[in-house]
């Protein structure tokens, strides 16, 4: 999380959903209460999140290792390519990502769909809110409590090319 | 709009325990149940219904355990362990309260499956501040079962 000249601090936000709707955040993100300016990055599907971080397909990058990563990531449950759940356990898989923390959030869910959504190391499921504003709501609250409280863990946005280097020399 | 949520916190210092027994009435609009265990032992104990918590079996799991790191028995680095490797308990939401702010303890506890890490607040203030934001925001998330 970074902090701006004007003390505002910032979040940043990746979310993956296939309805349009549902991506209706401005550019400039939004404000939370507690002055932190969540910036909001928005794809349509899981294969685009794991493209966007990695640097990869439509989302190629150069220098793959100067790319920047969310500080948190959200995840519809259902979308088509690739759904949430898939994402988070490719997530978990992988070295350079699997420290983000994933919010899984559902229309409709099952019991069992938040049982393993939890079990498969996501940081919380949310129930997504019928209409846009209540979801920007949503957002906030959870933005303010990483923001204040909740400690990222450290290894979170750390491309991991230093450790890969040093254990392959060993 | 919120559902509210019971909260278990396992600390052994009884003064750190009155203090966020205080510091939670500011969270009663988020919070429906609140439980301490003086250890990670007796923790475990709660959450399997074991021990002197046989006969009193909770109908349902927490919705949130809050654990101290350093505490005599069993560390909450080892109670975190058994929490995640126990089929039954292995989805509810861990959140680390410490006063250490060493980044290999962070590492530590979510390597472990914390699902949070906060550093205790300096005063009681911050701590009363901290508790609501932290049970608004698990009580806007869904629980786990």
């Amino acid at each position: 999380m970074e902090q701006s000249s004007t003390g505002e601090r910032r979040l940043s936000l990746l979310i993956a959903d296939d309805n349009p709707d549902d991506r209706l955040f401005r550019d400039e993100g939004m404000l939370t209460p507690n002055n932190v300016r969540l910036r909001i990055g928005c794809v349509a599907n899981g294969r685009c999140v794991l493209d966007y971080m990695r640097g990869e397909g439509e989302y190629w990058h150069a220098d793959a290792k100067k790319r920047s990563l969310p500080d948190l990531v959200m995840l519809d449950l259902d979308m088509p390519e690739l759904d949430g759940m898939h994402t988070l356990c490719e997530m978990k898989k992988d070295q350079d990502l699997r420290d983000i923390p994933v919010i899984i959030m559902a229309t409709c869910s099952t019991q069992n769909d938040i049982i393993s959504a939890y079990d498969q190391g996501a940081a919380g499921y949310v129930d997504k809110p019928v209409s846009f504003p209540e979801l920007e709501e949503k957002l906030k609250v959870l933005a303010d409590c990483w923001a204040d409280i909740l400690l990222m863990n450290p290894g979170a946005g750390v491309i991991q090319e230093a450790i890969a280097h040093q254990s392959s020399g060993v | 709009m919120n559902n509210p949520i019971s909260i278990v916190f396992a600390d052994d210092n009884p003064t750190e325990r009155m203090l966020f027994e205080d510091a939670m009435l500011a969270s009663r609009e988020y919070v429906n149940d609140v439980k301490f265990s003086s250890d990670g032992v007796e923790l475990l104990h709660l959450l399997r219904c074991e021990g002197k918590h046989e006969m009193s079996c909770p109908l349902h799991l927490p919705d949130l355990v809050v654990l101290d790191l350093n505490m005599p028995t069993m560390t909450g680095f080892e109670v975190l362990q058994e929490i995640r490797k126990d089929e039954k308990l292995k989805t509810i939401p861990v959140v680390v309260l410490s006063a250490s702010d060493d980044a290999a303890d962070i590492k530590r506890c979510y390597a472990l499956g914390a699902s949070g890490y906060i550093v205790k607040p300096g005063n009681h203030e911050d701590l009363k501040t901290a508790f609501l934001q932290l049970t608004s925001y698990w009580a806007t998330l869904m629980r786990s079962h």
